[in-house]
């Protein structure tokens, strides 16, 4: 304890009550605030009122030992009064320096004034609060009439009132002079602690001040707390106080910054403390779900502190809940007072969100004006282009949007691609999202588990077409198709003109990305393909290749964050590629100049590390066994490197590698040799860095084809992404050297070279996109996809008309065609798909693998296709497969001789079977069945003992009821879902007891048991969580990569000094 | 000007890596993926389906069951009988079927082949055809005809949980001949249906058919009661293919004064095709001149009387197996009938073999047959070393050491006689070859004044023998 040297008598009484009148003890908390701190005890050392001792608190300011003392500042102005002084070994904050220092003083006082440093009261203010509290005896606590520190004549408080979420609201204009309109004495329902004159009493049945709350909103506590005690609180009008608002107008330094985050934070504190308990059930929800639309607000401003702030607050509270719930108890153990008894004293709704967007809308106004000047820039720009479009220019324009029609018709007019990863959306807008967040999954074997958040990224757009499944898929092409160009357009945006910049743009939407990807309808390609070029550019810039004034790293590692979590939330293993990219471009930039700042470099790697932490909790399974990327560089990781047998780094430097029409791809190293023999200044550099990639690039390419290292990525087209990238950016150097550096070299060999270098570009250009465009050659699963999206339409028709009649099933679609020609980690080759009734669907992409699961399927598959069984409808029944949809070839009479298929459908290109034996999802039966028994992974061997056996009662199985009323036994639950100790089933009340059901789960029913049966997997509360911290942490990722500089903070509501 | 220098030394690194890498990179050798062996398949249960009791009084049928491997299972046979019987490795078990419905012979934990003995006394007959191990969409058979001596019936059987239903198409030398009644033929599923032939079309002493189920699946038998002196007495009953291929084998085969052989061949596709029909002995290879690039119009059937052919065969050769093939290509069906005269007069027919095997299992033909034979022909360029074992009931198997280890030679055919090993007791014939061989077994029972054969089944190498 570091006291001051000789307090006031510690020993002794502070204040001894007079005859008459109450003894009060005034606590000065002071910080920093030697500027206003004389004036304070100034104005305490004149107070009418005799029976006054003052206590001032030092909360570790770190000027104290500045001259003069602290000590003798206060000594000087108290020579009326008894005083002391303390000074707290540490800062504790306003409520926590009092609490300290009244737990080392005695006093007898019967009141307590707290006040601030930066307040001083009129003369007979104590007086005056004095005579209200001993005039009203239900009143424990007043306060003074709060005006400026500058212009007594204007009004800063009257007391204050809150709404249901204890925001603050004045009840005052802004800049209101004081009239006496507020003169009369008033129930409040808190006053600031700016100063406050408290009953001693009722201060220690409170148990003092919420030292937790550090600052801010202390006093909204204490005066709830006394308020459900039974207590009032007014304001004594005629009693005054100037308040200089030092902290929250940034006059003082504190640590207890950021006040919009120590705000926030105390205010969900006060209402969990102090709300009643039914209020409370909707109240935190609300308060969340309101913090989560402000978070969304802030992006739109380009606050991202603010979305910091608000994050921190909620999850500050999440931390301490235990114990705000002691202090919960605590504080409703004196409640004397139902919640609606206050409700007069609080406001509407209305009034605080008149009051809040009263102050949003300024700032809005400042970013909307940035936006307008935007807007009117581009519009006159669109002005310009139109006046020139005439004539030929207009007549090539033409040709242009005739010939992406042409070319792109496949994709335009088609029925929605069913090709590779490009899966029709399901019917239900909302499916995508569900897939996400429930166990109780309709596709694959149903394993639990984290599952990418590319399925909420992915759900948006059947929410934006309002549910129309096709239109959404096109819409999410057209999306990344834009995307896409537009991130190759800003590649070179710092370099390049405009031509350039389209050159660019152009080159990448009409080479990999548009034709290799929807080609082989590759999602996870064009999703990194649209990602890429973003990753790309803020490479450049941390490693200092591209250094644009106003240069953020902060926006810059958010940028990072959110493109490479987007790619690598369709193929994990991009972030070494990106990695790699990077210590490149960084040795090479330490090859040409200064190498980028180690503190550069780290926000790369900082930024990548925040793209991964994006797509938390998948990301950390994406080595475990089955996990995304152990599928890519496990023991299967021959076969993905086999793909790239093709390709290496001769290709890729000739533009084949991805696949784009030949010629074309042949037009990109012309281009890029133009831009490092023509460009000059930063574009060379540029064309340099790029060229670096693309070697690179292709080395990686050739190891992996080589079987040198194993494949981080799944395919060619996904590892030559940055290459294809690369190469848009050179050509849209090429063409804007072409245009800005060509002239200023003299004239030479140069000239010749460059002209007949970009003659022979665009020729090869068009002659590989000509053929191309006339074939409609961007047409989703054109690459030797044999099954179209006629056929899967026509076996999801069937399937949908199935289910009318048998409810839920899963349907086994069989054969090489149905899965992708060009594998990624989310969907590798195989000769089998499992999906959901409804056929093959986006969200079976994502089926997380169970590993147990997946090796009987693939046992009782291999048992079929070596003919030792023909009851191979008894093994896929058990797990509830009812139809096989099988691709015509080879392979196909051994399934024609199972005997428990059913031929449903005989089509020249696929056959539809149904299987005669298949158990239900989830259902009582007398026991086990057998077959399931067998199908337990690495167990025995012997043949499954096939017997009748009764199924008893079948659970419904749609999403919103897993129950069967009536069930009892003896039996055994069987449910065909992946083994997970977390499904739990119960009958009644009664926990059932779980059997060894071999691959899924079985619970065992006792005898004499009955009751509804219901089986659940209960969501931990780290569950939802983690999925408001994902939330979250997108919002603060997608705020930074918008930032612009941090906001001032807002003085006003809420916020006392 | 430093950065100039830096630049070029980075272009330089650049080409050098990339020069480096694009040479590396064409030498050096790709990773590539073969299609693996898949996992053994750990499940094992199979059934077989057997034929359904022809229409007539007092058929009888007994069904022999041989395991396909040394593993002990168990069987069961459905509907007929209930409950699981015991499978010795290698073993056999000879069960009468009592109902008169198509049966199905399972297999647990080991794959069994089985084959179906039927007896008739009105002809008094007997035959006997394989068990398929298949059903499919699609069924063949070259030999038949509806003359008045001749019944014949298709045999359909449906044993999956979906209702077939089939189009019978029934083809002779001068082209199809399609019947109304026969165009819609419906197998509910688990039953079976028999086409008495006869009934729907007028005489034709050559008549071939196809059975295509336009819904489900089906197995087919073809099954003939001859009662003619010029087509011959007795039962026969084959099993059809279920495909067409260029190349058909018939190991055994009687060419003489005694025996009438037929080769049927029909031809179910759009295009003309050309056929030849080598013949083996046990000492050469003949080729008839007559039975070189013999015509076979589209969608037509056409016998080949090898009776009235020169073959140069003498009397010491009479055994001859046939092997058809294809010169251009076209897939064709071939069924070979056999009408013997002699003292073992009876009648037996057969659709050939496709493709020729290591391992042979062939079940009884005949209960207590008098005369007994397995006939082996070599289909290679290269002499074969066979062997020949018999299982008895009761899991015995007796391997005498003249079936042991004989070398055949390439092209040639031999008949091995089995009746002074069996002696009368029901017994499976496995042949094992070191190269690929085709087997057909034959037996004469004196009781039934007939002959039966049947084709051998494939059966996968066992490992470690």
């Amino acid at each position: 304890m570091s006291i001051a040297t000789k307090p006031v008598p510690m020993s002794a009484p502070v204040a001894a009550a007079g005859p008459g009148s109450p003894a009060v003890l005034a606590v000065v908390v002071t910080h920093n605030g030697r500027k206003w701190l004389k004036d304070c005890l100034v104005s305490l050392n004149a107070q009418t009122y005799p029976h006054l001792d003052v206590l001032v608190v030092d909360d570790a300011s770190p000027d104290f030992r500045s001259s003069p003392h602290l000590k003798r500042v206060v000594k000087r102005h108290l020579r009326r009064r008894r005083w002391g002084f303390m000074r707290t070994p540490r800062s504790l904050g306003f409520g926590g320096a009092i609490n300290w220092a009244l737990s080392r003083v005695r006093t007898d006082a019967d009141l307590l004034l707290f006040v601030h440093d930066d307040a001083a009261l009129d003369s007979d203010a104590l007086e005056q609060m004095a005579a209200r509290l001993a005039k009203d005896r239900d009143t424990a606590i007043v306060g003074p009439k709060i005006v400026s520190w500058d212009d007594p004549a204007m009004l800063e408080e009257v007391g204050m009132a809150v709404d249901r979420f204890g925001y603050p609201y004045k009840g005052l204009e802004q800049e209101e002079m004081d009239l006496g309109q507020h003169d009369h004495p008033s129930e409040v329902f808190y006053v600031t602690s700016t100063c406050m004159l408290v009953d001693h009493d009722v201060f220690r049945r409170l148990r003092g001040w919420d030292a937790q709350m550090r600052a801010f909103s202390e006093d909204l506590d204490l005066c709830w707390r006394a308020r459900i005690a039974g207590h009032a609180v007014r304001v004594e009008p005629s009693a005054k106080a100037r308040h200089a608002i030092a902290l929250a107008t940034g006059e003082r330094s504190s640590r207890y910054r950021p006040t919009r985050y120590f705000i926030r934070r105390n205010r969900l504190r006060a209402i969990i403390k102090n709300a009643s308990a039914p209020r409370l059930f909707f109240l935190v929800p609300l308060f969340i779900l309101l913090a989560l639309t402000e978070m969304i607000g802030f992006i739109v401003l380009r606050q991202p502190g603010e979305i910091l702030n608000v994050a921190r607050a909620l999850a500050w509270n999440l931390a301490r809940f235990p114990q705000t719930l002691s202090a919960r108890a605590r504080a409703q153990r004196i409640r004397a007072v139902p919640d609606r008894r206050l409700r007069r004293l609080t406001v509407k709704e209305t009034t605080r969100i008149r009051s809040y967007v009263g102050y949003q809308a300024e700032r809005l106004e400042e970013a909307w004006g940035r936006r307008a000047e935007f807007v009117a820039a581009r519009s006159s720009e669109a002005r310009a282009l139109g006046h020139r479009m005439r004539g030929a220019p207009a007549a090539l324009a033409v040709i242009v949007v005739i010939g992406l029609l042409l070319g792109f018709r496949g994709f335009l007019w088609s029925p929605p691609a069913a090709v590779g990863e490009l899966l029709p959306y399901p019917e239900r807008a909302s499916a995508l999202w569900r897939a996400f967040a429930s166990p109780w999954q309709s596709v694959g074997l149903g394993q639990p588990g984290p599952t990418s958040p590319s399925l909420l990224l992915l759900g948006v757009w059947p929410l934006v077409t309002f549910g129309a499944a096709a239109a959404a898929q096109k819409l999410l092409i057209f999306v990344l198709g834009l995307g896409a160009f537009a991130g190759a357009y800003r590649l070179v945006s710092e370099v390049v003109d405009r031509p350039g910049r389209w050159t660019a743009g152009s080159l990448y939407l009409l080479g990999a990305v548009g034709y290799s990807g929807m080609r082989q309808g590759a999602l996870g390609a064009l999703v990194l393909g649209a990602a890429a070029p973003y990753v790309l550019h803020s490479l450049l810039r941390l490693t200092g290749w591209v250094r644009p004034r106003g240069f953020n790293v902060g926006a810059e590692v958010g940028k990072l964050a959110i493109a490479s979590a987007l790619g690598a939330s369709m193929a994990p293993g991009c972030l070494l590629v990106f990695a790699g990219a990077a210590v490149v471009l960084a040795a090479a930039r330490a090859l040409v100049a200064r190498p980028a700042p180690a503190k550069e470099l780290l926000a790369t790697a900082a930024g990548m590390a925040c793209g991964w932490a994006l797509l938390l909790p998948w990301s950390a399974t994406w080595l475990s066994p089955t996990g995304p990327l152990d599928r890519v560089w496990g023991s299967e990781w021959r076969s993905f490197a086999a793909t790239f047998a093709d390709h290496g780094t001769f290709s890729v430097l000739l533009g084949q590698t991805p696949d784009a029409p030949a010629l074309f791809g042949m037009a990109l190293p012309v281009l890029g040799l133009i831009a490092v023999l023509v460009a000059q200044g930063q574009r060379r550099r540029l064309a340099l860095a790029l060229w670096s990639v693309i070697v690179a690039s292709g080395l990686l390419i050739d190891l992996i084809a080589s079987g040198s290292i194993r494949p981080p990525v799944a395919s060619p087209t996904e590892a030559g992404v940055l290459a294809s990238v690369a190469f848009a950016g050179l050509g849209g150097i090429a063409v804007g050297a072409f245009r800005l550096d060509l002239k200023r070299r003299g004239l030479g060999l140069l000239q010749p070279v460059a002209l007949g270098g970009l003659a022979a570009a665009a020729f090869l250009v068009v002659a590989g996109l000509g053929p191309a465009v006339l074939d409609g050659g961007w047409e989703p699963g054109g690459a030797g996809h044999e099954i179209g999206a006629t056929t899967v339409e026509e076996v999801r028709t069937v399937l949908a008309g199935e289910v009318q009649q048998q409810g839920q099933f899963r349907a086994l679609w069989v054969g090489t065609g149905w899965s992708s020609s060009s594998p990624s980690a989310l969907r590798p080759h195989a000769d089998h798909v499992l999906t959901g009734s409804r056929g093959q669907v986006l969200s079976d992409l994502f089926q997380a693998p169970a590993a147990a699961g997946e090796r009987s399927l693939d046992r009782a598959l291999n048992a079929i296709r070596s003919g030792s069984t023909d009851r191979g409808g008894r093994l896929l029944g058990a797990f509830n497969i009812s139809f096989v949809v099988l691709e015509r070839g080879p392979g196909v009479p051994r399934w024609l001789t199972q005997r428990d298929f059913g031929v449903v459908r005989d089509e020249a290109g696929y056959l539809l079977l149904e299987n005669a034996a298949p158990l239900a999802r989830s259902a009582l039966y007398t026991r086990v069945p057998p077959e399931v028994a067998g199908l337990r992974a690495g167990g025995s061997s012997a043949a499954p003992r096939i017997s009748a056996i009764e199924r008893r009662t079948t659970v419904q199985d749609s999403a919103s009821s897993r129950r069967a009323p009536d069930a009892s036994g003896p039996g055994a639950v069987f449910l065909s879902e992946a083994f997970d100790p977390g499904w739990e089933a119960r009958v009644g009340e009664q926990p059932l007891e779980r059997l060894d059901g071999g691959w899924a789960n079985a619970w065992e029913v006792p005898p004499s048991i009955a009751g509804t049966l219901v089986i659940s997997y209960p969501r931990t509360a780290g569950g939802y969580g983690w999925l408001m911290a994902l939330g979250v942490g997108w919002l603060v990722a997608l705020g930074a990569a918008g930032s612009r500089g941090r906001p001032p903070d807002r003085p006003g509501s809420g916020a006392t000094s | 000007m430093k950065e100039r220098f830096g630049e070029w030394i980075l272009v330089v690194v650049l080409g050098a890596l990339a020069a480096s890498a694009a040479a590396v990179g064409a030498g050096a050798e790709r990773v590539r993926v073969s299609s693996g062996e898949r996992e053994a398949a750990p499940f094992v249960e199979r059934a077989v389906y057997c034929p359904p009791q022809v229409d007539g009084p007092r058929v009888r049928q007994d069904l022999g069951i041989s395991a396909e491997t040394r593993v002990p299972g168990t069987v069961q046979i459905e509907p007929a009988l209930r409950g699981r019987t015991g499978l010795p490795g290698d073993g056999l078990i000879v069960r009468p079927v009592e109902a008169p419905a198509a049966t199905n012979v399972v297999g647990y934990s080991a794959p069994v082949a089985a084959s179906s003995v039927m007896t008739t006394t009105k002809p008094t007959g007997i035959a006997a055809a394989s068990c398929s191990p298949e059903a499919s969409d699609l069924w063949f058979f070259a030999a038949g005809s509806s003359e008045l001596s001749a019944d014949q019936r298709l045999l359909l059987y449906n044993p999956f949980p979906d209702e077939a239903v089939v189009r019978v198409a029934l083809f002779t030398p001068v082209g199809e001949r399609s019947k109304a009644n026969l165009a819609d033929v419906a197998v509910p599923s688990g039953e079976w249906r028999e086409v008495k032939i006869n009934r729907f079309i007028l005489r034709e002493p050559v008549l071939s058919a196809t059975v295509v189920a336009g819904r489900g699946r089906v197995v087919a038998w073809r099954a003939m009661l001859s009662t003619s002196d010029d087509r011959g007495r007795g039962f026969e009953l084959s099993l059809g293919s279920t495909e067409a291929s260029q190349t058909w084998y018939f190991p055994d085969g009687s060419i003489g004064d005694s025996a009438a052989e037929h080769l049927t061949v029909l031809n179910p596709t759009g295009q003309e095709a050309v056929v030849t029909v080598a013949l083996s002995t046990s000492r050469k290879r003949i080729q008839p001149p007559e039975l070189v690039d013999v015509t076979v119009p589209p969608n037509t059937s056409k016998d080949l009387d090898l009776a009235t052919i020169d073959t140069g065969i003498k009397a010491d050769d009479f055994g001859a197996a046939a092997t058809l093939s294809s010169t251009n290509g076209v897939p064709v069906i071939a069924e070979r009938r056999i009408v013997y005269t002699g003292a073992s007069a009876g009648v037996a027919a057969e659709v050939g073999i496709r493709a020729a095997g290591m391992r042979w299992v062939m079940g009884p033909v005949a209960p207590r047959p008098d005369e007994d034979s397995v006939s082996v022909l070599n289909t290679g360029n290269r002499s074969a070393t066979v062997s020949i074992e018999l299982h008895l009931e009761g899991g015995e198997v007796t391997a005498p050491g003249k079936l042991a280890e004989v070398t055949l030679k390439a092209g040639l055919r031999k008949e091995f006689a089995l009746e002074r090993v069996t002696r009368g007791r029901p017994a499976s014939v496995v042949v094992t070859s070191d190269r690929p061989v085709v087997a057909e077994r034959s037996s004469y029972s004196k009781a039934r004044r007939d002959v039966s054969d049947v084709m051998g089944t494939a059966v996968a190498t066992p490992s470690g023998r």
